[in-house]
């Protein structure tokens, strides 16, 4: 999931950081962890090898996007394992352990990501980012709002800033749980996870990404699945179960625990908003047709319905076995660790690291992008394709690196910013796609205005500074963040004609186009 | 990106009819998709959040149960499901299929 509940996850993390005891099967997960490792590896040096046939003059394009020619399932994975992470797998579960069923209910909103990205914007940013050659949602924004510099600056900023705090908390707590589960110390932990990450992204580009994340999606829900299906042989009949769990606490198994409102909040925070998350938006720049695009919309429907139905269930439904957590962000490697055979408990942090890695790793190569294309082409504008590819590699070496140094020893002031990251991003960015996409009229002044005003309002209502009137505050920050990109672009001058033209025209305008 | 090409004048011009652009029918059809994959994830959201709070009224301790777990929850399941096939409609039946080459005529204004 949306890493929304991350910061529950590290901060309790964080300050237990090895409460729990989880080693009780550390050979048997040492062995698995270590194979899907280096599964991983491998397929990066495998990518590599096929990324060192791409001429040095399309270095940037194969990089970024791959030829565009994404099949079903590297679409299905790559937007699914792309947005589930570490909350998926861990913060969500802890929250359905200690809340209960309410928010299973409210993570169901995820199910259909795929459908609601690609069906919402799928076929008009593949369209156009083949006319300006955009290589991300950054480009194709930038070209909409007219280059706009506060803009441009502004996203480019917030999505360096907020990413990297989103991908130190990821790594943060992945570490943590391989910390307990394997017994290794926490900083060579660290490494071996974080850097596994770099060396792919970084020899093999979207490729090494798309291939190791059909790997990991794979992983994720064989993990998924066994877990599953082993508890409910474990609690069998389920009936007992809930009449063990209502009995020590009832309020875990109604939706009341929560108000209508606040679920609904929810539900619009992990479902309706998805496309404002600039990660999940790569797959709609990548596939090969509109038919592989909309196979990938049914079948990922299927996969993260059930990976979230599944996992974030079993959270509950823990509670049966395990009453009396003490980390609730742990229950599903307790319930592994403690319950299943050892083979399941390196499963389950397979996939754990393989949900973390395939998210860290799409947002690397947005941060990436962002470096290359954002800030050093702006400063350094060059068409030399040597430096363009060493650039590129570079970029993507220090957007790995550098949350790994800081996730070494988090900063206080991290909390925080993990604590708004991706729904600062979401209220920002949500108007200014749609509306860029869909209505003429949308102004760079209009969005601009709709990308600051929502990141703001969204962290004063978050913050509690505002009302938010029993709400998550993304709808204040979604609203205020709509009705600020629609008013002002009413009031200023209608964006340049070049620019409707290559967003809906029919026809190839006259003046060559030319985005690089 | 730096554009240090030579634009033509009408290149930056703001005061020009946006319904002389004649509109690719592609984007018609993607903007159809748009609204109705929006309208199908509202529908879905009101009805789960609906049947969620409907089904559980009363004490928390006296809500009915269906093959053991929350009736509610089930009912949740059920939505869920029936939207899989919904979606497997839409997006096999009612979304057409384009070509997503860059234009489809190469021919220049």
């Amino acid at each position: 999931m949306n890493s929304i509940f991350m910061n529950y996850f590290t901060m309790v993390a964080a300050t237990t950081q090895t409460g729990t005891d989880l080693s009780g099967a550390k050979i048997s997960v040492i062995i698995t962890f270590a194979i899907y490792s280096i599964a991983v590896l491998g397929i990066g040096f495998y990518s590599q090898h096929k990324m060192s046939k791409s001429k040095t003059e399309n270095f940037m394009d194969d990089f970024y996007t791959g030829g565009r020619g994404m099949g079903v399932w590297v679409l299905v994975f790559l937007l699914a394992a792309g947005l589930c992470s570490a909350g998926t797998f861990i913060g969500s579960p802890g929250m359905a352990y200690s809340v209960g069923m309410v928010f299973v209910l409210a993570c169901m909103a995820q199910s259909f990501m795929n459908f609601s990205v690609l069906g919402e914007v799928g076929t008009k940013v593949g369209i156009v980012a083949r006319r300006i050659n955009a290589q991300s949602a950054q480009d194709l924004l930038n070209y909409r709002y007219n280059f706009n510099k506060p803009f441009r600056w502004i996203s480019a900023i917030a999505i360096l800033v907020f990413y990297t705090a989103n991908v130190v908390a990821q790594l943060t707590g992945g570490t943590r749980l391989i910390q307990v589960m394997t017994g290794l110390d926490y900083r060579p932990a660290l490494f071996i996870f974080g850097l596994i990450i770099v060396v792919y992204t970084t020899i093999g580009g979207i490729k090494g990404v798309t291939n190791a994340v059909v790997f990991q999606g794979i992983t994720m829900t064989a993990a998924i699945i066994v877990l599953f299906i082993v508890l409910l042989a474990k609690i069998n009949p389920m009936g007992a179960a809930y009449q063990a769990i209502a009995a020590k606490n009832a309020s875990v198994v109604t939706p009341w625990v929560w108000t209508p409102w606040y679920t609904f909040s929810m539900f619009v925070s992990l479902g309706l908003v998805t496309i404002g998350q600039p990660h999940g938006l790569m797959s709609s720049l990548m596939y090969k047709n509109t038919k592989g695009m909309h196979r990938a919309m049914f079948v990922g429907a299927i996969v993260v319905s059930i990976w979230t139905a599944a996992i974030v269930w079993s959270g509950n439904l823990g509670r049966a076995l395990l009453p009396n957590l003490k980390v609730s962000d742990y229950v599903v490697p307790s319930l592994a660790v403690y319950l299943m055979p050892g083979w399941i408990a390196g499963l389950v942090l397979a996939g754990v690291a393989a949900a973390i890695q395939s998210t860290v790793a799409s947002v690397v190569m947005v941060i990436s992008s962002s470096l290359v294309r954002d800030i050093y082409l702006v400063v350094k504008p060059t068409k030399d394709p040597k430096k363009i590819k060493s650039a590129t590699i570079i970029a993507t070496l220090i957007a790995g690196l550098i949350p790994i140094i800081i996730a070494i020893n988090p900063p206080q002031l991290l909390q925080y910013l993990i604590l708004y990251a991706i729904g600062g991003l979401t209220s920002s960015f949500f108007w200014p796609t749609l509306l860029g996409l869909y209505w003429k009229r949308t102004t760079e002044e209009g969005a601009l205005a709709g990308l600051v005003g929502g990141m703001v309002f969204f962290i004063l209502a978050q913050g509690k500074y505002i009302p938010n009137f029993g709400m998550h505050g993304i709808v204040v920050g979604i609203v205020v963040s709509g009705i600020l990109t629609i008013g002002v672009s009413l009031i200023t001058k209608r964006p340049p004609k070049h620019i409707i033209e290559v967003f809906w025209g029919k026809n190839q305008p006259e003046d060559p186009i030319k985005t690089m | 990106m730096d554009t240090k090409i030579k634009r033509l004048s009408s290149y930056d011009d703001r005061d020009y009819n946006p319904d002389d652009i004649e509109v690719d029918e592609r984007f018609i059809l993607s903007k159809k998709d748009m609204l109705i994959t929006f309208t199908d994830q509202i529908i879905y959201t009101f009805l789960m959040i609906f049947c969620a709070y409907f089904f559980s009224k009363g004490d928390p301790k006296d809500i009915p149960y269906i093959f053991g777990m929350p009736g509610w929850w089930f009912i949740c399941l059920l939505i869920t499901a029936i939207n899989i096939v919904i979606i497997y409609i839409l997006t096999h039946k009612k979304y057409k299929d384009v070509d997503v080459d860059a234009y489809l005529k190469k021919e220049v204004r």
